[in-house]
């Protein structure tokens, strides 16, 4: 075997060990068997859910009125958004980021940097190689996961869903943005824990950054409407009053909504894994989950719309008239057909956009680590 | 260029400075204003001495392309420093490692020879005789968290000769562990030497570099103070001792060789409970005594040239400054 391929195995074989030896990681496996069982424990018949292995059955009308005529295939798409999306993407991806925070400061430790660094290949490879650990690392809990989930699917409910089992490249996808930026503060800081809070401060924050983007895409206009038509022709000197204190917000607001763009269009787009994972299982599988998670926001958004006009129609002081139909309407049209005709929805430039930002982030980890004395 | 007969280690007018910036000044640790020049042969073993802070490390990892360097010129094996390719021949063990604690020996072993491109088997080849003579046979199936700060020490020597590097860089080999342990390093680096390997070893300990290493460079403030071999940073002085036989001489013949003694011009000291006399002479004029002695029936036991020893000199050199 060359030597360079015997070096890069033997790098490999080290952060393998370093994981296992974590442990952050043995704490990971044992969560990991809490969303599996989930899917041996809630099994979803054709007529039926059963609980237990059949201890306890209910039926399905009290939910049907909200998921229509066939409400199995949207109770299995609802177990898997709690079991995939939350747990696996939120909790896991969380110990994930945990579980190999360690990488980076650990080589750079003083005394192991000198036996790390001193052989025979270049800085780049041997962060490249950290960086590639971590992502087989979340590969193969992501397999044990999804395989887990999509055996309980299959041999307690009946449910046959292979598609399940590509979730486990999303989490790669997901985790491969996170863990560039997890290295870079390693790099920097040469400390495990900033590393880790860090890096899970900055999943959330940038999870946080996007959800507001998207709220602002979808409804942040009738903020700027209504401010807008409260400043032009008041009727009232009240009113007068009232349109002159309202017009310098109208600037913040937009400013903000400036801000907004910018930062969610620069940050990698960790919100949109999971559409890209429905789209990517709808276009190679056939599998129509996108269809059925589309319906299940929708029916939520119905019943949220129709709280909402209810509350206004209550509210003597407000306008009788109701913009609340409005809210999600295009662009949840947009969101769910990702088409490219929209940049801002486009999978490929979410894709590639994600993928610039982690590319900087290791160019930035490697520059770092080439100027950096041991 | 890479040549078999380039030196281990060349360097001319090395320097490193650490810091400096808009808030700060940094220090010079190595080479000062002028820089530093040396020379290592191959097969030597060369020891590098110094108080605290004097750039002996710094030196070793600007070799080993773990410190930029920030001006001269400095080579390793014909190439260029901090080059990955002459680092896949090279051996080293740092001061204060901090070995894989996750690892048994053995898979630390495996893992840091095939970081230079060697394989499994052939490691496990090569280990087995390595352990054996540092005596970690035994613990080689161990978990390194488990080994004392000695063992450390022994297996790391091992990680740093198991691919049969051409140069080894020691840096306090010695450190924490046990005499009989010392004693097996140091023939190791003998037998490394004999076997055409160039040891480099920063060293504390005084006596280990004296009996192991046959060119020695004293630093100090990152400059060098003195070079050479062991025979010229420590010459050797007129004084000799001569032990003396107590139970076949006799106060009287001794008194009359002293006073005679005295008079060939080579005034001789008696410290009279050992019988250790001390004289200040040549060559011939020791020879002459040594007839006297004898020929007035008093037996020898012993005869030796006094001489500085390393650490009287490196006392001096690092209290006195440069000479």
């Amino acid at each position: 075997m060359p030597s360079r391929a015997l070096a890069l195995r033997g790098l490999f074989a080290d952060a393998i060990y370093q994981v296992l030896d974590n442990r952050v990681f043995r704490v990971l496996i044992a969560l990991s068997l809490l969303p599996i069982l989930l899917t041996f424990v809630i099994g979803l018949k054709e007529d039926s859910i059963s609980l237990l292995f059949g201890m306890w059955t209910f039926d399905y009308p009290t939910m049907s009125e909200l998921l229509g005529d066939d409400p199995r295939p949207v109770a299995i798409e609802w177990l898997l958004e709690i079991v995939i999306d939350g747990f696996v993407g939120n909790v896991g991806m969380t110990l994930s980021i945990a579980a190999t925070a360690f990488f980076v400061p650990r080589m750079l430790e003083k005394g192991a940097a000198d036996l790390v660094f001193v052989k025979p290949l270049s800085r780049w490879t041997l962060y490249l190689s950290r960086y590639v650990t971590g992502l087989v690392f979340v590969a193969l809990l992501g397999l044990f996961l999804t395989s887990g989930i999509y055996l309980g699917l299959l041999l307690v409910s009946g449910y046959n869903a292979p598609e399940v089992l590509w979730s486990s490249l999303t989490l790669v996808y997901l985790f491969g943005m996170i863990h560039a930026v997890t290295m870079l503060i390693g790099v920097y800081t040469r400390s495990t824990s900033a590393a880790m809070i860090l890096g899970i401060v900055f999943f959330f924050g940038n999870g946080c950054v996007h959800q507001t983007w998207q709220f602002k895409d979808q409804a942040g206009h009738l903020l700027i409407d209504e401010m807008e038509s409260a400043s032009k022709d008041p009727e009232s000197e009240a009113e007068a009053d009232e349109a002159e204190g309202t017009t310098p917000w109208i600037g913040l607001v937009k400013g903000l909504y400036f801000a907004v763009d910018c930062v969610h269009y620069v940050l990698p787009k960790t919100s949109d894994a999971t559409l890209v994972n429905l789209h990517v299982q709808d276009a190679v599988f056939g599998s129509g989950r996108l269809a059925i998670r589309r319906k299940m926001e929708e029916a939520a958004i119905e019943d949220f719309n129709k709280d909402m006009d209810n509350a206004r129609s209550n509210d003597k002081d407000r306008a009788p008239e109701s913009r609340n139909s409005e809210m999600f309407g295009e662009s949840f049209e947009s969101k769910f057909a990702w088409g490219a005709e929209e940049t801002r929805y486009s999978v490929w430039f979410s894709i590639l956009s994600s993928m610039a930002f982690t590319g900087l982030m290791l160019l930035l980890g490697m520059w770092k680590l080439r100027r950096s004395d041991f | 260029m890479t040549s078999s007969t380039s030196p281990a280690v060349r360097v001319t007018g090395l320097r490193k400075a650490y810091g400096g910036s808009l808030f700060g000044k940094g220090f010079q640790a190595l080479g000062g204003e002028s820089g530093i020049d040396l020379k290592v042969e191959r097969g030597s073993v060369f020891g590098l001495l110094g108080p605290n802070g004097a750039g002996k490390t710094t030196l070793v990892k600007v070799l080993l392309g773990l410190v930029r360097k920030t001006a001269g010129e400095a080579e390793l094996l014909g190439e260029p420093a901090g080059r990955p390719g002459p680092r896949s021949r090279v051996g080293y063990l740092p001061e204060a490692h901090r070995l894989p604690l996750y690892l048994t020996g053995r898979e630390m072993l495996r893992i840091s020879g095939m970081m230079v491109g060697c394989s499994k088997s052939w490691i496990d080849e090569r280990s087995g005789p390595w352990l054996e003579k540092l005596a970690m046979t035994d613990s080689a199936d161990r978990k390194i968290k488990e080994y004392s700060k000695g063992m450390m020490q022994r297996i790391g020597l091992v990680q740093a000769l198991i691919h049969e590097p051409e140069v080894v860089f020691l840096d306090e080999p010695t450190d924490g562990v046990d005499p009989v342990g010392r004693a097996a390093i140091r023939e190791t680096v003998t037998d490394l030497a004999k076997g055409g390997t160039t040891v480099f070893i920063n060293s504390h300990l005084l006596m280990e570099v004296e009996m192991i290493c046959d060119r020695i460079v004293i630093l100090k403030d990152g400059l060098i103070l003195r070079e050479g071999t062991l025979d010229e940073l420590t010459p050797s002085s007129d004084a000799v001792h001569l032990r003396l036989d107590a139970s076949a001489t006799s106060a009287e013949s001794l008194g009359a060789l002293l006073a005679e003694f005295q008079g060939l011009g080579f005034p001789p000291s008696l410290d009279p409970g050992e019988l250790l006399l001390a004289l200040d002479a040549d060559d011939a004029s020791l020879n002459r005594a040594i007839d006297k002695l004898r020929g007035a029936g008093i037996a020898i036991h012993g005869v030796y040239r006094e001489r500085k020893g390393l650490e009287d000199v490196f006392i001096e050199l690092v209290r006195g400054g440069a000479q």
